[in-house]
């Protein structure tokens, strides 16, 4: 493991170099523009290297609950060796395939109140917290 | 091509007119990925002009029309009588070879997002925005695939079998199966849109990316409507749901038509130039529509980047906004109306 400072703090002070000491000297609107999604991504980033594994072990335990065969992936000797976060992301990769699947093929009911809109709600919900932090996705619209 | 591009412009619009022409600068304006506009300074008969150059670039978006297909539209759209810059002399070969260009009357005024929904001297333009555009839309609406022969693919679309919201379904379709790994929420949206489809709907000239972005604005209001790329045959809800999308508010959320205007002076502006009832139910069917559409071209352009080659940098970043579109057509179902 690498000593401090961390992941996030090292892509967070990027983010504030780039806006704090580059952008006021950039001329060019399409540059400055540029340098904002630059800085945007790099905060993505960081928000997601702190908050990925919460994220992943609930879309997971989501998942878990829809197809309980996930239980026997992060078991299988197959993925013994792997460390726990490459067989969460394994698990999760699985439990998406199963549930486009399911969604697109009928067997899954995915209609407005079901456990399967739900969960597919709350994972988009949970990316954006980190992708986008100022989408308000309680806020009804005209 | 051994002639500079000013030199082979200048021979192509002295060919096409005849007139006494000399072109000073031709200067790329904007590089697309399926179109390129140039600006064009010249002399025409001894008076100096502006023209926007309008060629097709080396690659093409799927769903996206040759500049050849898009110069027969905005011939048939000006006919119309709808407001967009006059189209003259399409040529091959002009800026590539085998590709097709053609000239544009260079118009003035603001077409960014955020400055037609915030720039202060706009105020008055926003005001009167909803009901031109509503109007505007109806003419383009107005030009229909059974009386259009040879434009872009019509005689498919004037078959009685053509129905709009299943064509869109199976493209659409097509789409998701494209994008690499699972999308659980494209499936969720797409088999809502499937069993609650539309059975008949009028077949009609769409713009195909009618929004807030493409049209260009002035203090008086409306300029001009840009950017055909995508224009199709296909329903009316397609575009009148379209500028009303959540991210083409660009962050005026209150303000459901592009970011300046509420909902029902578009819609009366757009009913008493067409003489037709909009139908909320396909108002807000086609308002998921747009969002799934949106949600997958933002997908598709970071792929480009990812599996394509292309390593502009705002491609990639836009993959991860695809969830935004996701949700918001979540949303929508979840509440039942617009």
């Amino acid at each position: 493991m690498q000593d401090a400072p961390t992941k996030e703090t090292l892509l967070l002070a990027l983010a504030k170099f780039l806006i704090t000491e580059v952008r006021p000297v950039v001329t060019d609107s399409r540059l400055s523009f540029r340098l904002l999604i630059a800085a945007n991504l790099a905060g993505i980033v960081a928000q997601e290297c702190a908050g990925e594994d919460d994220q992943n072990r609930a879309e997971l335990a989501r998942l878990t609950a829809l197809f309980t065969e996930l239980d026997a992936e992060m078991t299988a000797p197959a993925v013994a060796t792997l460390p726990t976060r490459k067989k969460e992301a394994r698990a999760i990769a699985l439990g998406n395939e199963k549930l486009a699947k399911g969604i697109a093929s009928g067997v899954l009911d995915p209609a407005s109140g079901t456990a399967v809109f739900a969960h597919v709600k709350q994972t988009l919900t949970e990316k954006l917290a980190m992708d986008n932090p100022r989408f308000d996705a309680k806020r009804d619209l005209p | 091509m051994t002639a500079t591009i000013e030199e082979r412009v200048a021979a192509h619009i002295k060919s096409e007119s005849g007139a006494d022409v000399t072109v000073n600068q031709v200067k790329l304006l904007t590089g697309g990925a399926c179109q390129e506009n140039f600006k064009v300074d010249l002399t025409l008969d001894g008076t100096a002009t502006t023209f926007v150059l309008r060629s097709d670039a080396p690659t093409k978006l799927p769903g996206s029309i040759d500049r050849k297909a898009e110069f027969g539209v905005l011939e048939r759209a000006a006919a119309a009588g709808v407001r967009t810059p006059k189209a003259r002399w399409l040529g091959r070969g002009v800026v590539r070879d085998g590709g097709y260009a053609y000239l544009m009357d260079w118009v003035t005024g603001e077409a960014i997002g955020r400055k037609v929904t915030s720039a202060k001297e706009l105020a008055g333009a926003r005001a009167k925005l909803p009901g031109e555009l509503g109007r505007e839309l109806a003419k383009i609406h107005s030009v229909r695939p059974m009386r259009e022969p040879d434009v872009n693919g019509s005689s498919r679309a004037s078959e009685k079998g053509f129905e709009p919201a299943q064509h869109t379904l199976r493209h659409m379709r097509a789409s998701i199966d494209a994008i690499h790994g699972p999308r659980p929420a494209m499936e969720l949206v797409h088999r809502w849109l499937t069993e609650h489809a539309p059975a008949k709907e009028d077949v009609v000239l769409v713009h195909g990316d009618f929004r807030t972005g493409n049209f260009m604005v002035g203090p008086e209001g409306l300029v001009a409507i840009l950017d055909w790329e995508f224009s199709h045959w296909g329903s009316r809800y397609m575009d009148l749901a379209w500028v009303c999308m959540r991210d083409w508010r660009f962050g005026q959320l209150d303000l459901p038509v592009g970011g300046f205007g509420a909902r029902a002076p578009f819609y009366e502006a757009y009913e008493k130039e067409s003489g037709v009832t909009l139908d909320p139910t396909l108002l807000y069917y086609w308002e998921i529509v747009g969002n799934l559409n949106w949600a997958i071209g933002s997908v598709y352009q970071s792929e480009r980047y990812v599996y394509g080659g292309e390593d502009e940098f705002e491609l990639v970043a836009i993959g991860r906004r695809a969830a935004e579109m996701e949700l918001e057509a979540l949303r929508l179902i979840e509440k039942g109306k617009i």
